[in-house]
């Protein structure tokens, strides 16, 4: 009988022996190919970090779907730090299979689980990772879950990692774990799912100063606020942090409020710029990002309102006035675009530096009620 | 001012938009513009490609109002672009999407529009930039380059709002007719302005062709006499000509495949490493390639071309009538379904290389493809157990698109057989992100003013020049009848002896 296109096939999970896994995987190959010509594919190792099984079970589900646009050797490692119990490391090999587009042959990759326990059990994990990747194919490493801090990634970053993925998400704090990290390692990048997931929106406020209102009136703006729940304290940094660099403001002073945070800020041109990060109950959208509204010094306001996770209204002038296409990607098609070339995007560093600096930058010494 | 100065579009997956733009499709009651053109402007604009100041005016005879073509193009929409179309921004384009009644010929239905665009450009902000696309039959061409011109729609001051004109295919029926449009579109027109269109050259694939050769290290040493015995190059139908029988009837596979789509192909596959991926130094490459085709000699064109005619057959289990039964076909046409050419390309690389092309409609399945045919190994280490078939390099355009190598391997045992095997890259295996449409990427280039993948004057020339003298041999021959093949299969038997005479023989597909 035919599968249909796209259906995963023989996703089932075979518990092998440490020692055999590669010959585990070659058998299931053989078996999987069946009476059709089956195509090996893969274009990365993702290895999968994941602190434990609810986030595994949640990364395994995005990653079967990712290999249809990315090939991957996926390895999943689920860390038990603290486990007391049970055998310190566990294996199972599975293959991922669907038919391809027009049918056909069979495009299989494969999937490799290991689950490590207590201490000793974390240390055998990064040697067997590095017998374990797929020669002359990079190699990523998706944390998925919390970002780590840097001693925790930093051991698995050792067994040869090009590319680390994390999503900042909900933490502001994970910036300056991010900008840690990725000291720790010459030439990896690291890529934050976060950053990917507001490019939507970057774009839909940078095509409000293309022509005809043109990029003179970036030059008047006086005021930034951005509107966003509890989960988009980082994206929020993120969008400032972009915006300031871009538009090459110095950042002067740090205003805390009880709730939200505002900045004061000099613009090119040593005009005074106030920046304001205030909390909404509720975004619409997964990055928490609400609305990021500007207002220039002759009373011209710019900037968008999310309406869903498709689309925002953006504010200006006429035509400018409109509902415009932001769709805000699934994690599945963040990570294709964090394997991609966008996932080494410049322009990342500079805001997450930039971020950094927000934070650090001095506190005024008489907080400003809330808002 | 544009959208590069932009502080906040640098680094950005979109940091190429282009300036606020009126696009005027002639033609815009007919099938491109419905199935590929306003559905392609459509998906630009749900990517967010375009400016938000961007209006669509469709011209044609009919009487139509705005909001019936509006409702109209949502559902074709809906039908064929990439992003079906939503409400929100459904309402968003549409606001843009207008309608104007004319004839081609009038000089009062150009004043028209003319007072209508200067309107739509200031309710939209859109600084008079336009790009005409002329979509009608080729004989209205002529008419609408010269009607534009004449009523002031053409700003030729350079600096200023752009005006750039999209010439739909054929450009041409021969050398001469060829050369007549671009000498009546260059005294309307400044080459810069004109852009003809080959949706082969939109097609990702096609470009891919350039990626593999040029952005990987190990094809181009071996891209070249020493190393490849032969090309062919495969563009096949399985459909016949299917109701456009009145068109074809007219054209051929010749005019309708090869003088266009697989002469770019071939163009792209036997250039020289273009200086940079600029319109000039691209094109400059691809026109050496067609300037450089060896003229097939005269009195020997039986050598070097094969023509034919489907008769009835199958395909894929349907049943194909004979050519001469098909709507719109004249009784004792002696037009060609398929076509099958042995070309020399006379320069450094390929100087005794065999190019074959072949076209063809009711062919056994769909194809477009690319293969290298490499020469022996210069010493049979392994005598008669040595493989018999040659190293292939196939690159297939379309469908399945990908890269596939065949070399021959040891097959296990204690015995030295070998046997080839194929080892393959499928393009849809590894990324399985959708590629654009062509219509999306030349669209938005030719708003982008980027003519690099449109052909130039001199290209349509070079190729209509080597084209039309097989016409011309054609018609001096025409009692001759032409050879007939089955629907269903791989074309005349007078097409395999072709190659057979060199050694050779046609790729099994
Ligand atoms: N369809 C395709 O897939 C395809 C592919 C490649 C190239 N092309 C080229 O693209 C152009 C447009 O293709 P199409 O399929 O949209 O063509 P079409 O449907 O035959 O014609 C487009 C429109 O042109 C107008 N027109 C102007 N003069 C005409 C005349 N003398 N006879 C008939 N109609 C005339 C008609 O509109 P009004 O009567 O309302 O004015 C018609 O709706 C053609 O040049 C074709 O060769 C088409």
């Amino acid at each position: 009988m035919t599968q249909p296109e796209g259906t995963p096939r023989g996703g089932a999970a075979v518990a092998v022996d440490i020692a055999r896994i590669e010959k585990e995987l070659a058998a299931l190959w053989r078996t999987q190919s069946g009476d059709r010509a089956l195509t090996r594919a893969c274009s990365w190792n993702l290895i999968v970090h994941c602190q434990d099984d609810d986030v595994a079970a949640a990364a395994k589900r995005v990653a079967d779907g990712l290999v249809r646009s990315v090939p991957t050797r996926t390895i999943l490692v689920t860390a038990h730090a603290y486990a007391t119990r049970g055998p310190e490391l566990e294996a199972w090999v599975s293959a991922n299979c669907h038919v391809g587009p027009g049918g056909g042959k069979l495009l299989c990759t494969e999937e490799i689980h290991l689950q490590s326990r207590g201490k000793s059990g974390v240390e055998h994990v990064p040697s067997l990772l590095r017998a374990l990747l797929v020669p002359d194919v990079p190699t990523a490493l998706w944390w998925a879950g919390e970002p780590p801090d840097g001693a925790a990634a930093g051991r698995l970053l050792l067994s040869g990692v090009d590319r680390l993925i994390v999503d900042t998400v909900g933490s502001a704090a994970a910036l300056s774990k991010m900008a840690h990290i990725g000291g720790l390692l010459d030439g990896l990048v690291v890529t934050d799912l976060n950053w990917l997931r507001t490019a939507s929106l970057r774009s839909v406020l940078a095509s409000l100063f293309d022509p005809p209102l043109g990029h003179r009136a970036l030059f008047q703006l006086r005021r930034v606020v951005v509107q966003v729940d509890e989960r988009g304290m980082a994206a929020a940094r993120l969008l400032v942090a972009w915006l300031t660099s871009r538009l090459k403001w110095t950042i002067q002073q740090r205003i805390p409020r009880a709730a939200g945070v505002s900045w004061r800020a000099l613009s090119r041109d040593e005009s005074p710029v106030t920046i304001d990060v205030e909390p909404v109950a509720a975004a619409p959208r997964d990055s928490g990002v609400h609305a990021l509204l500007l207002e220039a010094d002759d009373g011209a306001r710019y900037g968008f309102v999310a309406r869903d996770r498709g689309v925002v209204t953006t504010l200006g002038p006429p035509p400018l006035s409109r509902e415009v296409g932001a769709a805000e990607a699934p994690v599945e098609q963040l990570l294709v675009a964090a394997l991609g070339s966008r996932g080494r995007d410049r322009l990342y560093g500079v805001a997450l530096h930039r971020a950094i600096e927000l934070d650090q930058s001095p506190a005024s010494d008489r907080p400003v009620a809330g808002q | 001012m544009n959208a590069s100065a932009n502080p906040l579009r640098q680094g950005l997956a979109e940091d190429r938009t282009p300036e606020p733009t009126t696009v005027v499709i002639f033609g815009a009651s007919g099938d491109l513009t419905k199935r590929k053109l306003v559905p392609a402007l459509y998906t630009l604009m749900a990517e967010r490609l375009l400016p938000p100041s961007f209006a669509v005016v469709g011209f044609a005879r009919k009487q139509v109002g705005d909001g019936a073509f509006r409702a109209e193009m949502k559902d074709w929409c809906a039908k064929f672009a990439r992003h079906k179309p939503t409400e929100e921004l459904w309402s968003q384009f549409e606001k843009g999407l207008y309608f104007h009644t004319g004839e081609y010929d009038d000089p009062a239905s150009y004043k028209a529009l003319k007072e209508r665009l200067d309107a739509i450009d200031r309710e939209r902000g859109i600084q008079g930039n336009r790009v005409f696309y002329v979509s009608t039959p080729p004989a209205t061409f002529p008419v609408a380059v010269k009607q534009l011109d004449e009523n002031g729609l053409i700003n030729k001051a350079a600096g200023g709002p752009f005006t750039r004109v999209i010439i739909e295919k054929p450009f041409g029926t021969d050398l001469a007719s060829a050369r007549e449009l671009n000498a009546h579109c260059l005294t309307h027109l400044r080459e810069d302005q004109i852009y003809r269109i080959d949706h082969y050259l939109g097609k990702e694939t096609v470009q891919n062709l350039m990626v593999f050769r040029f952005a990987n290290a190990f094809f181009e040493p071996l891209w070249n006499n020493r190393f490849i015995d032969h090309v062919q190059i495969t563009g096949a139908e399985a459909i016949g000509i299917e109701g456009r029988g009145g068109y074809f009837d007219h054209a051929g596979i010749l005019r309708d495949m090869v003088q266009n789509h697989l002469f770019q192909v071939m163009a792209l596959t036997a250039m020289e490493p273009p200086v940079s991926l600029s319109a000039t130094d691209l094109r400059d490459e691809k026109v050496k390639v067609l300037k450089a085709l060896r003229p097939i000699p005269d009195g020997r064109f039986d050598e070097f071309i094969v023509r034919g005619q489907y008769r009835q057959g199958s395909v894929g289990g349907k049943r194909v009538p004979d050519y001469h039964e098909e709507a719109g076909v004249t009784a004792g046409s002696t037009t060609e379904t398929y076509v099958a050419l042995k070309m020399f390309i006379d320069n450094w690389r390929w100087a005794g290389v065999p190019f074959y092309l072949r076209s063809g409609k009711a062919m056994a399945k769909k194809v477009t493809e690319v293969a290298l045919v490499f020469k022996d190994a210069p010493h049979r280490l392994f005598g008669e157990k040595s493989i018999s078939e040659p190293n292939v390099l196939a690159i297939r355009i379309q469908p399945d698109e990908g890269i596939s190598v065949r070399f021959g391997s040891k097959v296990p045992g204690n015995t030295l057989d070998i046997h080839p095997v194929n080892m393959e890259f499928r393009y849809g295996t590894s990324f399985g992100t959708e590629p654009p449409e062509a219509y999306e990427r030349l669209q938005l280039d030719c708003m982008l003013g980027d003519q690099a993948l449109y052909t130039r004057a001199d290209e349509v020339d070079a190729s209509w020049r080597f084209i039309s003298r097989i016409h011309d041999e054609w018609a001096r021959s025409a009692a001759r009848g032409v050879p007939t093949y089955e629907a269903g299969t791989w074309g005349p038997d007078e097409s395999d002896a072709m190659l057979r005479r060199s050694g050779q023989a046609w790729r099994r597909l």
